[in-house]
């Protein structure tokens, strides 16, 4: 499995992976404003230790911090499952921006500065809005298409690809970051003084004095020199070349991996300070890859009415969710024999048919569903009782309201 | 990085702050719009380059360096600790405030004993400050003490992991003083050898029952 350089190939050919990442940088936002801080604290802290965002201070004694909180985490939830994430993304990010800051007056460091992190992506999310698909957005937006639009989103679909120029951003974002801290070790270490493996020996020396704990491992690498200026070395090169790799469209794969274990092995000598990083990280997995391998490789051919609304822009998401292509679709011709007929039966809108076994309907619903492994508890839900009689009844009035 | 006067620093942060924010919300308003959205980001990656290199970092961006000068030989650092009547003393463990993990108490005693960005604080601001972190001391032991301290989502933590346990704070009785120390480290050029030297820079002695007292 390999990381995907969004730089290189910004295409895929589903939005599930920025569905994905939507998903998983709102709950990690959510998690950060819980997670560490204790906003009442902060609220009643009685000096700064610096002034300079005084102007973002608006009253003294803070009385707006709790509700600011609130606010964060409804636009955060609204972001989450897609909604008006224009809107969401950015009054997210204002609000973690300007909370993080006040947070940065108290205490500087990992603590306030790890907020930024998800500012950016929030920021670069509600910038390409209209690339996230697979989102409640999405659902309102193809609500908004003719019916003529969307038959041939889902027709001509197969080689359609779409944009992940979030991701594509965020790494750009993220190479630079990571390349300010290596070049300052080689602009003002300097990097000849930086590698000497007696600087290496000397910080970890003075983290040891400093926190009166002894470290893991240390007596280990500082005991050879080559192992000291490996790391020292290693640690240079990975932080200014993962920029160079992103730019230069290679595989971030290696860079990823050499990062991650930089970060693991302090985490394990002292403590996991960077483990914002694999959260950030897991947005380039090739998640539609993944998932299209926990989905169940049978294929289905799926026929739906090309002129019930609901059936296609249901469809339509479908195939989004169907990232591995098993799901062939056929647009049903029925219209045109039935034109004259009234009582045409709506529960045939949609046909799925596997294995040489076809389903109708709400039933041909649930057989998608369980064939995505993620949706299946979905499907067993629904063919619980009451749920199963109700549900088909909503769906035969859904559609024949068409 | 050319140093600024601190009141041109403050002006350039306001101007920075509503300027991105301002930007980033005319391109996300007229992202249809050609060229718009390009100029934000390139707006975006110029700010991510220059902060902390060509001009001092501010929010919402950092200096990003980490580390970034060779390890020095001799160093100081400012410790909290909390002290009892009979004066025994304690590490301030940062988990009391949830905000004060080491290195920033580092700076909050330096600015108490000399200066931090160039201000050091008044002898009522710096009591203020003591006042509290004996209240959240005190506070936070009881947690610990009762053992309904729940850190479980709160990490990570940007410090190493110095922790009050039950059987520390059973050899010291209630916090009535807060104690500053000044440690100077020598360290050798090859890291082997580590001397260091500590002394009280300051202290402040909360009158009776305050430490316990109900302000929050």
């Amino acid at each position: 499995m390999t990381f995907v350089n969004y730089f290189a190939t910004e295409q895929r050919e589903s939005p599930f992976n920025l569905a994905v990442a939507r998903v998983l940088v709102g709950l990690y936002a959510l998690w950060k404003v819980d997670s560490y801080v204790d906003w009442e604290i902060v609220r009643v802290w009685p000096v700064y230790l610096h002034d300079e965002y005084q102007f973002l201070l608006l009253s003294e004694d803070l009385w707006y911090l709790p509700v600011e909180r609130l606010l964060v985490v409804i636009t955060l939830v609204a972001f989450v499952i897609g909604f008006r994430t224009r809107i969401t993304g950015f009054v997210s990010a204002l609000l973690l921006a300007h909370m993080s800051a006040i947070l940065n007056m108290i205490t500087t460091g990992g603590t306030s500065t790890t907020f930024l992190y998800p500012v950016y992506v929030l920021l670069l999310f509600a910038l390409f809005a209209e690339e996230d698909l697979l989102s409640v957005d999405g659902l309102r937006r193809t609500g908004g298409k003719s019916l003529d639009q969307l038959t041939d989103k889902l027709d001509t679909g197969t080689s359609k690809t779409y944009s992940m120029s979030p991701l594509k951003w965020l790494l750009v974002v993220l190479g630079i970051i990571y390349a300010h801290s290596g070049l300052t070790k080689i602009v003002d270490g300097p990097l000849t003084a930086w590698i000497d493996p007696a600087n290496l020996a000397r910080y970890l020396a003075l983290w040891e004095t400093i926190s009166g704990r002894e470290l893991l491992f240390v007596d280990f690498i500082t005991g050879s020199l080559l192992l000291a200026t490996a790391v020292a070395a290693g640690t240079v090169f990975l932080e200014t070349g993962f920029l160079v790799a992103v730019l230069l469209r290679w595989s971030i794969t290696p860079f990823i991996i050499g990062l991650g274990a930089m970060h693991t092995g302090i985490a394990l000598a002292m403590t996991p300070y960077f483990f914002d990083m694999y959260l950030i990280y897991l947005l380039f997995l090739p998640w539609d890859r993944i998932y299209a391998r926990i989905t169940s490789s049978r294929e289905i051919t799926v026929t739906y009415d090309a002129n019930c609304y609901f059936c296609v822009q249901s469809m339509l998401f479908v195939k989004w969710l169907d990232t591995g292509r098993t799901i062939k679709f056929v647009a049903n011709s029925r219209s045109e024999e039935n034109l004259s007929s009234d009582d045409a039966e709506p529960s045939g809108a949609i046909v799925a048919v596997t294995d040489g076994e076809s389903v109708e309907g709400y039933q041909a619903f649930r057989t998608l569903f369980s064939h995505f492994g993620l949706l299946s508890p979905l499907a067993i839900g629904m063919a619980i009782d009451p749920v199963e009689r109700i549900g088909t009844r909503i769906y035969g009035r859904v559609v024949s309201n068409q | 990085m050319i140093p600024v006067p601190l009141q041109i620093l403050s002006d350039f942060h306001l101007l920075l702050f509503l300027g991105f924010f301002g930007a980033a919300a005319i391109a996300i308003r007229y992202h249809d719009r050609r060229g718009v959205r390009a100029g934000f980001l390139a707006f975006f990656v110029v700010l991510l380059v220059v902060q902390g290199t060509v001009v001092p970092p501010g929010w919402p961006f950092n200096g990003w360096t980490l580390f970034g000068n060779e390890a020095p030989t001799e160093d100081v650092r400012y410790e909290f600790r909390v002290v009892d009547a009979d004066g025994n003393e304690l590490r301030y463990d940062p988990r009391a405030t949830s905000v004060l993990i080491s290195p920033v108490s580092h700076r909050y005693g330096q600015k108490i004993d000399d200066e931090y960005w160039g201000e050091s604080y008044t002898d009522q601001e710096a009591s203020e400050l003591a006042q509290y972190l004996l209240y959240r001391a005190t506070k936070y032991r009881t947690t610990v003490e009762s053992g309904t301290y729940d850190g479980t989502y709160k990490f990570p933590r940007h410090q190493l992991d110095y922790r009050w346990n039950e059987q520390r704070l059973q050899e010291i009785g209630a916090f009535e003083t807060l104690r500053l120390y000044r440690i100077a480290i020598h360290v050798s050029h090859d890291g082997n050898e580590v001397a260091m030297s500590e002394a009280v820079a300051w202290e402040y002695e909360a009158s009776y029952g305050e430490a316990r007292g109900a302000n929050a």
